[in-house]
C-alpha cells in the first residue's frame, strides 16, 4: 500500500497513538501516571511469552496480556486513592522503573539479552483498526455518566466525591482501562519489531507519552491523537537538518508550550470545527 | 425550646472529629428536623466546615454518631451519603470551571436516571433562568453570585432532603446576598431541610429558625433565632453590638 518507510512510520505513529490514549485515560480522571511505559513492557513480554512459548494466536495474546496489564494498573491504582499530584507521579515513575528492572532480570524473558523471535503480527491494518476502536471508545466515555465523572475528578476531587461519585472506584477504573489499554500497545509493538528488551520500556519512553498528550492536548482525546502524530511526524519529515532536528523538535515544544499552553487541541477547538463542518454540509 | 418530640432528620451526637492529632472540634450535639432551617454561627476556625465534612463523609468521625433519618451514617463513604439524601454545597462554591453549566447540572445528579435528571434539569433552569441562557457556558465565565447559584442548583440536582449551605454569602456583595438568602429562603418553602453555615451571623440569624453558636470546636450556645438576636452576649461577639 505504501512504501515500507512510509509504511513503519505510520505503525509507529498508530503503536504511539494508542499508548498516548492509554495515558490519557487516567490523565482525563485528574491522574497523572508515569507509568505506562512498564504497562506497555508487560504488555511486550507477556504476549510474546504467549506466542512464543505457549503458541497461542495473536490476537488471543493480545487481548490476555491486555489484561494482565489492566490487572497491574488497578494494583498501582490502589497508592494513587490518597496520594495526588507529584507524588503519584514519583509513585508511578517508581512503579515504570521497578517492571523495567524486573525484565532486566527475569531469566524467563531473556533477562537483560532480551527476546526475539516473535513473528510479525502487526500491520497497518490492525494497528489502525485498534486506533478506530479506541477513538470510538473515547468518544462514547466523553459522552457517558462515567467519562463527566472523570472530567469532575479533573477539575476538583472533593467536589466530585461530595456529588455522589465513587471516586475509588473511578480511579481504579481508569487506571485499570488505560493499563489495558498499554498493554495492547506492548504487544502490537512486540509483534512488530520482533525484539524486546527491558531498557526499551525505561523511564524515558514514558516521558515521551507524557509529551505527546500534553503537547496535543489534555482536554479532549483528539489531543493526544494529533498530538502523537504531529510529533511523530516532525522529525522524519524535518530529517534534512540532519543532527539538528531535535533540536527542531524541541523548538516545536518550546513554542508551542508558550503560545498555547492548554495543548494543540482542547474542547473549543472541535466546537468550532464541528459547528464550521455542520455548516459546509 | 419545643424541639426533641419532633421528627428528627439529622441527628448529630457528642461527635469528636480531626485531623491527625489536632481536634477539629469535639462532643458537639446537634439536630434538625423535618423542614426546618438551622444556621450555625462561629468565627473562622471554630470547627463548622469540619463538622459538615464528617456530616458528608469526607472526614471520618473520632468519636461520636450521626444519624440521619434514624439510621447511622458516620461509617458510610461519602458517595452513598449523597444517595440518602443530603448534599453539600461547599464553601467557595467548588464549581466545575472548565466545565458547561449543564454539565455541571449533570454531575450534580450522578446516582439519578437520565429521565428524572433531564426533567430536574429543566424544573432547575425555571428556578435559575440565568443558568438556562448561558447552559453550554463554561461555568468559570458566570460571576460569583451566579457560581453560587449553580453550586446551589447542582446541589439539587441531587434531590437531596437536607442540603447543608457553607458560607453561601462568602466574597459577595451585598445585594447579592439578598439575592441568594432569597433563594434559600424559598427551597425552605419547598420542602427541603437546610443546615447553614455562616460567618454573617446577622443575614444567617435573619434567614434561619433556629441556631448553634461555634467557638474553638464547641457549641457554646443554642436557641431560636429570635431569641439569639437579642441575647446581649451574641450581639456583642457577632452582630457587632456597641460595648
Amino acid at each position: 500500500m505504501f512504501s515500507s518507510y512510509i509504511e513503519s512510520i505510520l505503525i509507529f505513529n498508530g503503536i504511539h497513538i494508542i499508548m498516548a490514549l492509554s495515558l490519557y485515560l487516567p490523565f482525563s480522571a485528574g491522574q497523572i501516571s508515569l507509568a505506562q511505559a512498564g504497562f506497555m513492557a508487560i504488555g511486550a513480554y507477556a504476549s510474546s511469552v504467549m506466542t512464543l512459548f505457549w503458541g497461542f494466536p495473536f490476537y488471543i495474546a493480545l487481548f490476555l496480556s491486555g489484561l494482565l496489564s489492566a490487572m497491574t494498573g488497578v494494583l498501582v491504582g490502589f497508592p494513587a486513592i490518597r496520594i495526588k499530584g507529584i507524588y503519584l507521579l514519583l509513585l508511578t515513575l517508581a512503579f515504570g522503573e521497578m517492571v523495567r528492572v524486573f525484565f532486566l532480570n527475569f531469566e524467563f524473558t531473556g533477562g537483560a539479552s532480551g527476546m526475539g523471535g516473535m513473528d510479525l503480527q502487526t500491520n497497518f491494518v490492525n494497528v489502525y483498526t485498534i486506533v478506530a476502536i479506541l477513538i470510538i471508545f473515547f468518544y462514547r466515555l466523553s459522552k457517558s455518566r462515567m467519562g463527566r465523572a472523570f472530567e469532575s475528578m479533573r477539575e476538583d476531587e472533593l467536589a466530585a466525591e461530595v456529588m455522589g461519585i465513587n471516586i475509588v472506584k473511578a480511579k481504579l477504573l481508569a487506571f485499570g482501562v488505560g493499563a489495558f489499554i498499554a498493554g495492547l500497545g506492548g504487544g502490537l509493538y512486540a509483534h512488530y519489531v520482533m525484539y524486546i528488551d527491558s531498557p526499551k520500556f525505561g523511564f524515558l519512553l514514558a516521558v515521551e507519552f507524557f509529551v505527546f498528550v500534553v503537547f496535543g492536548g489534555m482536554e479532549i482525546f483528539w489531543g493526544p491523537i494529533i498530538g502523537t502524530t504531529l510529533l511523530t511526524l516532525i522529525p522524519e519529515v524535518v530529517r534534512f537538518l540532519k543532527e539538528w532536528r531535535m533540536i527542531f523538535y524541541g523548538l516545536v515544544i518550546v513554542v508551542l508550550m508558550i503560545v498555547r499552553p492548554q495543548g494543540l487541541i482542547d474542547k473549543k477547538l472541535v466546537d468550532d470545527i464541528t459547528r464550521y463542518a455542520k455548516k459546509l454540509f | 425550646m419545643e424541639p426533641r418530640n419532633k421528627q428528627q432528620l439529622l441527628n448529630v451526637e457528642e461527635l469528636t472529629t480531626g485531623y491527625a492529632e489536632i481536634v477539629a472540634f469535639r462532643e458537639v450535639n446537634i439536630s434538625v428536623q423535618h423542614g426546618e432551617m438551622v444556621a450555625i454561627i462561629g468565627a473562622n476556625g471554630a470547627g463548622k466546615t469540619s463538622l459538615l465534612r464528617t456530616i458528608t463523609g469526607v472526614l471520618r468521625p473520632k468519636k461520636g454518631k450521626i444519624k440521619f433519618d434514624g439510621r447511622e451514617i458516620h461509617n458510610l463513604p461519602a458517595y452513598q451519603i449523597v444517595q440518602m439524601g443530603i448534599s453539600w454545597v461547599q464553601e467557595g462554591r467548588a464549581i466545575f470551571k472548565r466545565v458547561t453549566i449543564e454539565e455541571n447540572l449533570k454531575v450534580g445528579a450522578y446516582h439519578r436516571d437520565k429521565k428524572g435528571m433531564l426533567s430536574d434539569m429543566e424544573i432547575t433552569f425555571e428556578r435559575f433562568p440565568i443558568l438556562k441562557n448561558r447552559r453550554s457556558q463554561l461555568a468559570g465565565t458566570l460571576s460569583g453570585g451566579e457560581q453560587q447559584m449553580l453550586a446551589i442548583a447542582r446541589a439539587l440536582m441531587s434531590r437531596p432532603r437536607l442540603i447543608l449551605l457553607d458560607e453561601p454569602s462568602l466574597g459577595l456583595a451585598p445585594l447579592i446576598v439578598q439575592d441568594i438568602y432569597g433563594i434559600v429562603s424559598d427551597l425552605q418553602s419547598d420542602g427541603i431541610t437546610i443546615l447553614l453555615v455562616e460567618q454573617n451571623a446577622s443575614i444567617a440569624l435573619k434567614t434561619a429558625d433556629r441556631a448553634y453558636v461555634m467557638e474553638t470546636g464547641r457549641i457554646v450556645m443554642e436557641g431560636m433565632t429570635r431569641d439569639l438576636m437579642t441575647d446581649p452576649r451574641v450581639q456583642e461577639a457577632y452582630l457587632g453590638g456597641q460595648r
